[in-house]
């Protein structure tokens, strides 16, 4: 039994009885399978799988260019791909486990039998974790037990190393099963954070095109910066490397980057990497994107033995405080700082009286801030306003996460108050400090009235400072910056985030830091949204 | 998808991938090419796109197609890049800047000095040979090379590349043929600061 349509559901997306019908016949496909020829069997599910995809090309097409206004229809299609290739995923490990489990073959199946079955299985692992993104679902948390097993029994059975031809968007891909498994790892991995749907969808092409990168070793390689693999460990994936850290196998990042390096040699000379597949039809800035996305990855592997960097110690579906817009950051998030970071009027400007009878040059509260002050002053999203008690409130969730950035599920109503480019702050774990971020991406989350938040980490460590201007009047005024401090030693990546006004001011300022007290001046704003500066800090005079 | 059965077995763990994939180049570039234009980006399609990745890469700085002749503005914008923690992104302005015009020395001079500070010795010594053979003759050449040579002897002593070199183990000044002339920059400030951050922060975490 194979099932075949002959053309899929278009415009504004609808499940429908087509996708239904398929499902069905997918689900029966597992009485049809012969468990005692495992080379048939693996054959019948490629080929489901094949039809799969030419049922769902329009879709996935639709889907993946319209990822920015995806109704609902759109998402119930985009989860039921995501639930197909995970069903289809199931029947092939299914099928493997019983021969390839401990190393036992049956007689009448061959190595290329097993290689054939387990390479499909990682494939379409991969492609479910894929789709489990696009359509606004958690990541699944088996996964990485799942494809630790399959690689598990590959070795095994001794054919993670062959080579095999794989016809992947009507293109021939020579891969082992050692490289399906790390694509699916990495999958696994970027998906936790903050990429795009189409951003996702050119990331898997690249890794594709990359399959000769992705191999495996069994001791980290010297001098090199790595990720790796604790294969007895069922709920982590690809983790950086870090010295005395368990694991059995390692990923050098040097591989990664270079291949990373000719992709962009290919930009420069007008060609839009890799030269297939549906990305090739995605604006420059998608591109552009993924590779900030790997670049910005990549350095924090690159410097994971850093402290300041250390890995966030929560899972998914944690309740984080919130705080948004940069005067509610400065007053709540960060309130807790005191002493280290004050100009020397210090603690009077931190509990809000003015130091002077002039006031803050600081403005009030604009109106969008003050709305956001009034939803977040208690750090958790308030939809109901002001008549809403505690309990009523509508708590927001840590969607999913990775080094570089995470996801916030928040209700709608509170979702529309934030918008990309705004300043927010998490407390993710308790008792640490607030973790700085700015939105980068907003997206709807299916059947839950909410929507997903995609925040960038500016600062794991924020630093409340308040900023005192060097002028000859003898009443100074005060200023509120939060410093970002960069990671490199030389002190040039240091930044301060101060409100508009401030940055229009161009005063020279004065701000004591642990004991110290600097004169600088705010250079060039290296990343901006409403109402807020991220200034580049130039030291004019260290007392 | 299609799968065929293995074709032959390759080392297993911590030896050399499988080579021969389809779509991606396995191979690096070598350094003289990658700073050249390729035949093809002169058609015009090629040429549009690569124009349209340059617009979206560096949307921060005005026109940078049309700027990357402008060594000063160039060098500006890499040391800005570099202040930044974005070093690939420097690099890759200055690569872009000498495939458009090689002519331009002081990029040449920025990209050996970063290769010296990353202690990139293979880089190094391409840069430096492709430099040298560029500008044979110049006066620039005259007036870097002993410094080049210096680099290249504190970085490699073994290599026979640089036993020429005169005083030897001799300490040098950095040539700060990365930082723009016209900056006013000082390091000993900016990292104190950057000392009493850090000291903030852990105070704060350790809290």
């Amino acid at each position: 039994m194979e099932f075949t349509f002959a053309a899929g559901s278009q415009a504004g997306l609808q499940v429908t009885r087509s996708h239904r019908a398929l499902t069905d016949q997918l689900l029966a496909l597992e009485q049809h399978l012969d468990k005692t020829n495992l080379g048939k069997s693996a054959d019948l599910l490629l080929r489901s799988m094949r039809s799969l995809e030419d049922f769902s090309s329009k879709d996935r097409e639709h889907l993946l260019q319209n990822n920015l206004t995806q109704s609902d229809g759109d998402t119930a299609v985009a989860e039921w791909l995501a639930a197909s290739y995970e069903d289809l995923a199931r029947l092939v490990r299914g099928l493997v486990s019983p021969t390839a489990e401990l190393g036992k073959i049956k007689s009448g199946d061959t190595p290329g039998d097993i290689a054939a079955a387990i390479s499909l299985a990682l494939l379409l692992t991969g492609y479910a974790t894929k789709w489990r993104k696009i359509s606004g679902q958690r990541p699944d948390q088996a996964t990485p037990q799942r494809l630790h097993l399959l690689y598990k029994m590959a070795a095994k059975a001794k054919v993670e190393a062959s080579i095999l031809n794989i016809i992947i968007e009507r293109r021939t891909v020579e891969t082992t099963i050692e490289a399906l498994y790390v694509r699916a790892l990495l999958l696994e991995r970027f998906t936790s954070g903050n990429l795009s749907p189409r951003r996702l969808e050119i990331l898997d092409s690249w890794l594709i095109s990359w399959m000769n990168a992705l191999w495996l070793t069994r001791e980290p390689q010297a001098d090199t910066p790595s990720l790796c693999i604790d294969t007895r460990n069922e709920s982590r994936g690809l983790t950086r490397y870090t010295p005395g850290e368990r694991a059995n196998l390692f990923l050098s990042l040097r591989p990664l980057q270079r291949q990373l390096e000719l992709a962009v040699d290919d930009f420069h000379q007008g060609i839009i990497f890799p030269g297939w597949g549906m990305g090739i039809g995605f604006r420059m800035e998608e591109h552009v994107a993924v590779i900030d996305f790997l670049d910005r990855e990549f350095s924090l592997i690159a410097n994971a033995e850093s402290a300041r960097n250390k890995r966030f110690a929560v899972g998914q579906g944690a309740e984080v405080k919130v705080f948004c817009g940069f005067n509610d950051i400065w007053t709540s998030a960060l309130a807790t700082q005191s002493s280290q970071t004050q100009s020397r009027a210090g603690n009077h400007v931190a509990n809000h009286s003015a130091v002077m009878s002039g006031a803050s040059i600081d403005d009030s509260p604009s109106s969008q801030s003050a709305r956001q002050a009034s939803l977040s002053s208690t750090g958790i999203f308030n939809a109901g306003g002001q008549g809403t008690t505690l309990a009523q409130r509508t708590p927001v969730r840590l969607f999913d996460i990775s080094d570089s950035g995470l996801g916030l599920e928040m209700a709608s109503e509170d979702a529309a108050q934030v918008e990309v480019d705004d300043l927010i702050a998490m407390q993710i774990e308790t008792g640490r400090p607030c973790v700085l971020g700015v939105v980068v991406r907003k997206a709807n989350l299916h059947r839950q009235q909410s929507m997903l938040i995609g925040v960038r980490v500016l600062s794991r460590v924020p630093l409340r400072a308040t900023l005192e201007h060097v002028t000859e009047r003898t009443v100074r005024q005060t200023s509120k910056g939060i410093l970002v401090p960069g990671s490199a030693d030389h002190g040039f990546a240091d930044s301060v985030i101060v409100n508009d006004a401030t940055f229009k001011a161009s005063s020279k300022l004065s701000v004591m830091i642990a004991s110290n007290i600097f004169h600088i001046r705010l250079g060039r704003a290296r990343h901006q949204g409403r109402g807020w500066k991220l200034a580049a800090i130039d030291v004019a005079l260290a007392l | 998808m299609m799968l065929t059965p293995p074709l032959t077995s390759v080392p297993s763990l911590g030896s050399a991938p499988a080579t021969a994939s389809t779509t991606a180049p396995s191979q690096p570039r070598s350094l003289r090419e990658s700073l050249s234009l390729p035949n093809e980006q002169h058609q015009r399609g090629a040429l549009k796109l690569r124009n349209r990745y340059l617009a979206t890469r560096f949307t921060r700085f005005a026109e940078p197609g049309a700027s990357l002749s402008n060594t000063d503005e160039v060098i500006n914008w890499a040391r800005q890049l570099l202040d930044d923690e974005q070093s690939r992104l420097a690099m890759e302005l200055l690569h872009l800047a000498l495939q458009e015009n090689p002519q331009q020395p002081k990029l040449w001079l920025f990209l050996l000095e970063q290769s010296f500070l990353k202690s990139d010795v293979v880089q190094f010594a391409e840069l430096a040979d492709l430099f040298l053979e560029r500008f044979a003759g110049q006066e620039i050449v005259a007036a870097t090379q002993p410094i080049i040579d210096a680099m290249g002897h504190d970085m490699a002593p073994q290599d026979p590349h640089y036993a020429h070199v005169r005083n030897k183990g001799e300490k040098f000044m950095l040539p700060n043929w990365s930082i723009p002339g016209s900056l006013d920059r000082d390091e000993k400030r900016q990292r104190a600061l950057h000392r009493a951050l850090v000291e903030a922060m852990m105070s704060h975490v350790s809290r």
